[in-house]
């Protein structure tokens, strides 16, 4: 391998770690922002019966 | 859903549009910008964003001090969130930086991996950060487990200073600057250096207030869920 193939390894993993990592956290922060709004909603409906 | 949470969510998306400009306009610097280094060649560029990695691995590893110190001292869950936040970006960046310079070492002195103090002192640390983040997985989630990781992670942070003076304390072969023709940092390459750094240093300021949230609204899911649960069966 020459030294640019080491050079775009390197920084292949290093955006493929971060990107996987950044999504998995957007994914996260959506997904307990969504069942928080869903309980909200429950306990209102329950309060309300 | 708290008046906080409903504005600090739109503001956490918001910081991937600061963040992936700077990312790229760093990428730039560090590929086409700074010079060609005269004795590692291309592969040298590397180090723009390694060496930003690692000094944003330590301050998030500082972070992680504070923060479980205070945890230890004042109890409280937003000191533990944070040092979780700060463990979680900092293991990261710590595991970056223990797979870029190896590829840089393969290119330059013809092995993946030497038992250097510098290399060395960075496994033990990114370790010491993996069995803090095993042990918040597979212990119950309860006060004591807590108290270990704050106390896990004020032992690994103490070893931070040893990474970086291992350099001046250890006769190592991990280069300490780079330099070109003329002896001294390229003015391109430092402003290349300092923009990257930059840049890896507002991922970070971003993936730590994101994983600080989640920990937040978990917290206030958890307790939601409690409330509804106990409605339910009243």
């Amino acid at each position: 391998m020459s030294p640019m193939h080491y050079l775009l390894l390197g920084y292949g993993l290093i955006w493929l770690g971060l990107g996987v990592y950044l999504f998995q956290l957007n994914r996260r922060l959506d997904r307990v922002h969504r069942d928080i709004a869903e309980l909200r909603e429950r306990l209102e409906r329950t309060r309300r019966v | 859903m708290s008046a906080r949470t409903k504005t600090a969510f739109p503001f956490l998306r918001a910081l991937d549009l600061l963040v992936i400009p700077m990312i790229l306009v760093g990428l730039y610097f560090a590929y086409l910008y700074a010079p060609r280094e005269t004795t590692m060649g291309d592969v040298q560029r590397i180090f723009y964003f390694h060496v930003g990695f690692a000094l944003n691995c330590f301050l998030a590893f500082t972070v992680v001090f504070v923060s479980s110190i205070g945890f230890l001292w004042k109890g409280g869950r937003a000191w533990d969130d944070t040092a979780l936040a700060a463990v979680e970006v900092g293991f990261l960046y710590c595991t970056l930086v223990l797979l870029t310079g190896p590829v840089w070492a393969r290119s330059a002195w013809g092995v993946w991996w030497t038992w250097d103090a510098r290399l060395t002192s960075t496994l033990l640390l990114w370790l010491i950060f993996a069995s803090y983040l095993f042990l918040r997985t597979y212990m119950a989630e309860d006060p004591r487990m807590r108290r270990y990781a704050a106390a896990l992670g004020i032992l690994g942070a103490l070893n931070v200073p040893i990474v970086y003076y291992s350099v001046k304390w250890f006769n190592t072969q991990h280069p300490t600057t780079f330099i070109t023709q003329r002896g001294k940092l390229d003015p391109q390459m430092a402003v290349s250096l300092r923009f990257c750094m930059l840049a890896v240093l507002a991922l970070a300021v971003a993936l730590f207030l994101k994983r600080r949230a989640i920990g937040r609204l978990e917290e206030e899911r958890d307790r939601l869920m409690a409330a509804y649960e106990e409605g339910e069966i009243r």
